[in-house]
């Protein structure tokens, strides 16, 4: 009996100094204490948001409201990103009532979550369509893109979209996409992100000889990966090794062991959402420091979960908050308003990618509403014929589904900032290789 | 040591020590399936809640995520406990119960999305490096890595697992629990008082979902779909690992992750998730056939006996 509860006691001892030793082990620091490194909202002064409309403060919208509707990722695993384009395009809607309506009518914004969910987006479209909204706009990523294109096109509505990764999937005419991956080609669409980005590492200094490629079976990642190592071959960096993986992976480390043997110049991550951030943790794990790194369509709060170790890594881009992109007087009030959204919303305070692609898409469709009113059949005319200043630069709709400009960046984490590297004429800074 | 051994020694390492936290989380499940009847599919989300409150508690109060536990550990065993208190007043059965916890486990998703957005959160630039900084293991002129929060997860696997284990075996309590799961109606008769036995067990079951959440969230970033990601691995440990047995779920994580690693480091990792359940199918399979070969094997040696 005494024996037992001796027993007992040794053992509780154990546990709780495993528990407490182990607590001593490491502490916790704020990172934001000491340094203001939460992105602040600069007072800008209020604009239309679309180039063609005149802002009328203080002006109350009388008419009939103009009804977009839209399927959106609000929860599943792509709700993160998908929580981005839900506020801007709350954001956007607030601001041109803010300005008086489209002739002087105001717009409302109906979103239905479609769960992260191809078929929940196609079933979404649907009801939005039978309920009669005026206009739609499109979900979030490729495959939600793809499965809305079915019943929009049907009932002839224009399909504005952010950003769809799968650009050579036919939707047709009434397609018009705010990043535009392809950039008019009519084969290989990726081919031109996959050109820029081989051209922009090879030309600059320490220039990479080898790679390493870990792509996610995703559509636009699939897609990319495809078009790089050709890429890669023509710019003289040579693929050593590539790997594959499924969605939802979190555990890294093998593949990054395969890195480690591997011991390419640079690796590419073909990899959308939070993947980024797991494979640091296994970069972590193994000690492991990779001397350049790509992490092609990684979520803005993924890679401000990195800290410090972001630092270096470059990531395909659309736009980033640095001149000449930021400098115009729709992106410093879009700026603002964002910061304070994102603050309010528990959103990554950056403008990157995935916000500028979502505005860029709403800008689209109320510049052509503007134009020719909320009439889809005109919109779809208006915008196959004409160009619309979007935040990200001017796009047009000419090329192959839709595509018309090559809108591919690519930017860099320095400095701990966000910044676009190439093409030189959207430059903020000059790239920067190990 | 060659490069080729090494790295299959540090890919076998990381699966070993990633199997731990699964083990960790797969505890309370083997405990509630194994000896209460339910399938609960909600303790993943419990799990994934402790995190998202140890996230809260350190980046909002700056404690140490250990001292989370304090509030966490409470907290969770007052939900296991009404869980199981809401199971017994319906008089829900095992099927039932498994619609309920799968059903609570979706709705849980969209409520920490809402509480916490659906955007990703992460604790790594909160942590000072003694949480994120590789351990060196010298092996030969090289070395194995080790992160300092896979050593956690390993000792409190290992110190919950084998504290269930041994209470299961050497007290009166765990023997109550074990009759009560042979025949509940027979161990009443015989003064087991099942209600209080079925709440404690739930609770504490839980509890244990507070501390593998404050290793996840240590571990890695956080998001309302996560604990999708993790019902493969957890489920198929605690079936392989036999209902109701602490150990034989944590040893079976442990196998499955390390298998897992090894095929991902020679063969294309996109395959990695089929391996585990393969091992699933042939282990199903191989079942009944085992158990007929030993009552075949039983059977004749009863005979030979009676001859």
């Amino acid at each position: 009996m005494k024996n037992s509860k001796l027993t007992k006691l040794g053992l509780a001892a154990v546990a709780a100094s495993a528990v407490f030793g182990l607590a001593a082990c490491g502490g916790v620091t704020d990172p934001n204490a000491g340094s203001e490194t939460t992105e602040t909202a600069e007072a800008a002064s209020l604009v239309a948001p679309i180039a063609n409309m005149e802002c009328a403060e203080g002006t109350e919208p009388t008419g009939e409201p103009i009804v977009v509707g839209g399927s959106m990722s609000l929860t599943g695993p792509l709700g993160g990103t998908g929580a981005v384009h839900d506020a801007v395009g709350n954001l956007m809607v607030e601001w041109i009532n803010e300005c008086g309506g489209i002739d002087g009518r105001p717009i409302e914004y109906t979103v239905l979550d479609d769960q992260s969910t191809p078929a929940q987006v196609t079933s979404n479209y649907e009801r939005l369509l039978s309920e009669g909204v005026d206009l739609v706009v499109g979900p979030y990523a490729g495959a939600a893109a793809l499965a809305g294109a079915g019943p929009v096109s049907a009932a002839g509505y224009a399909y504005p979209t952010a950003t769809n990764g799968v650009p050579e999937s036919l939707i047709g005419e009434n397609h018009f996409p705010s990043w535009q991956i392809g950039g008019g080609a009519t084969e290989g669409m990726w081919s031109l992100a996959a050109e820029d980005l081989a051209t922009t590492l090879s030309q600059a200094d320490n220039a990479p000889k080898t790679a390493f490629m870990a792509t996610q079976k995703f559509p636009t990642t699939l897609s990319f990966a495809e078009a790089q190592k050709p890429a890669f071959e023509a710019a003289g960096i040579e693929v050593v090794d590539s790997v594959e993986y499924d969605m939802g992976t979190t555990d890294f480390t093998s593949i990054v062991t395969r890195m480690l043997a591997a011991d390419a110049d640079i690796v590419w991550i073909g990899a959308v959402g939070m993947d980024i951030s797991n494979f640091q943790l296994a970069f972590d794990s193994l000690g492991y420091t990779p001397r350049n790194l790509f992490a092609s369509l990684s979520g803005p709060a993924a890679l401000a979960s990195l800290g410090d170790a972001a630092e270096g890594i470059l990531v395909s881009s659309l736009y980033e908050d640095n001149a000449p992109l930021n400098d115009t007087d729709i992106a410093r009030y879009f700026t603002s308003a964002y910061l304070e959204v994102a603050k309010e919303k528990n959103l990554v305070p950056v403008i990157e990618t995935q916000a500028a692609a979502g505005f860029g898409m709403w800008q689209i469709l109320l510049t052509a509403v503007a134009e020719v009113g909320p009439d889809n059949a005109k919109i779809i005319e208006w915008l196959g014929t004409n160009e619309v200043e979007t935040l990200a630069g001017p796009v047009k709709f000419d090329g192959y589904n839709g595509y018309g400009s090559d809108l591919n960046r690519v930017a860099q984490v320095q400095d701990g900032k966000r910044v676009i590297v190439s093409p030189e004429e959207f430059a903020g800074a000059k790239i920067r290789l190990n | 040591m060659s490069g080729d051994t090494l790295a299959l020694l540090q890919t076998l390492l990381n699966g070993a020590l990633l199997g731990c936290l699964f083990g960790l989380i797969a505890l309370g499940l083997t405990m509630k399936w194994g000896h209460l009847g339910v399938p609960d599919f909600f303790h993943l989300s419990l799990t994934l809640f402790s995190g998202y409150l140890t996230y809260t508690l350190v980046t909002g109060l700056l404690m140490n995520p250990f001292l989370t536990l304090l509030i966490t550990v409470p907290a969770m065993f007052v939900i296991g406990v009404l869980t199981q208190w809401l199971f017994f007043t319906i008089k829900a059965s095992a099927f039932t119960s498994l619609l309920l916890t799968f059903a609570l486990f979706i709705v849980a998703e969209s409520v920490m999305s809402v509480i916490w957005s659906p955007d990703m959160l992460s604790m790594r630039s909160w942590l000072d490096s003694s949480f994120t900084t590789a351990i060196r293991i010298p092996v030969g002129d090289k070395s194995l890595s080790v992160l300092p929060v896979d050593v956690m997860a390993l000792v409190l696997a290992l110190v919950l697992v084998l504290a269930t284990w041994w209470m299961l075996k050497h007290t009166r309590w765990g023997r109550a629990l074990q009759a009560m799961r042979q025949d509940a109606q027979i161990a009443e008769v015989l003064g087991v008082r099942i209600l209080p036995i079925t709440l404690i067990v739930s609770g504490l079951a839980a509890a244990t979902a507070a501390v593998a959440g404050m290793v996840v969230v240590v571990r890695m970033p956080l998001t309302p779909g996560l604990a999708m990601n993790w019902i493969g691995v957890v489920i198929v440990a605690t079936l392989l690992g036999g209902l109701g047995r602490p150990l034989g779920a944590l040893i079976a994580a442990i196998v499955l992750m390390m298998v897992q690693n090894a095929w991902s480091l020679w063969f294309p990792p996109q395959w990695s998730p089929a391996v585990a359940f393969g091992l699933l199918f042939i282990y199903l399979a191989l079942t009944p056939i085992i158990r007929i070969v030993r009552e075949r094997v039983e059977l004749r040696r009863n005979r030979e006996q009676a001859v």
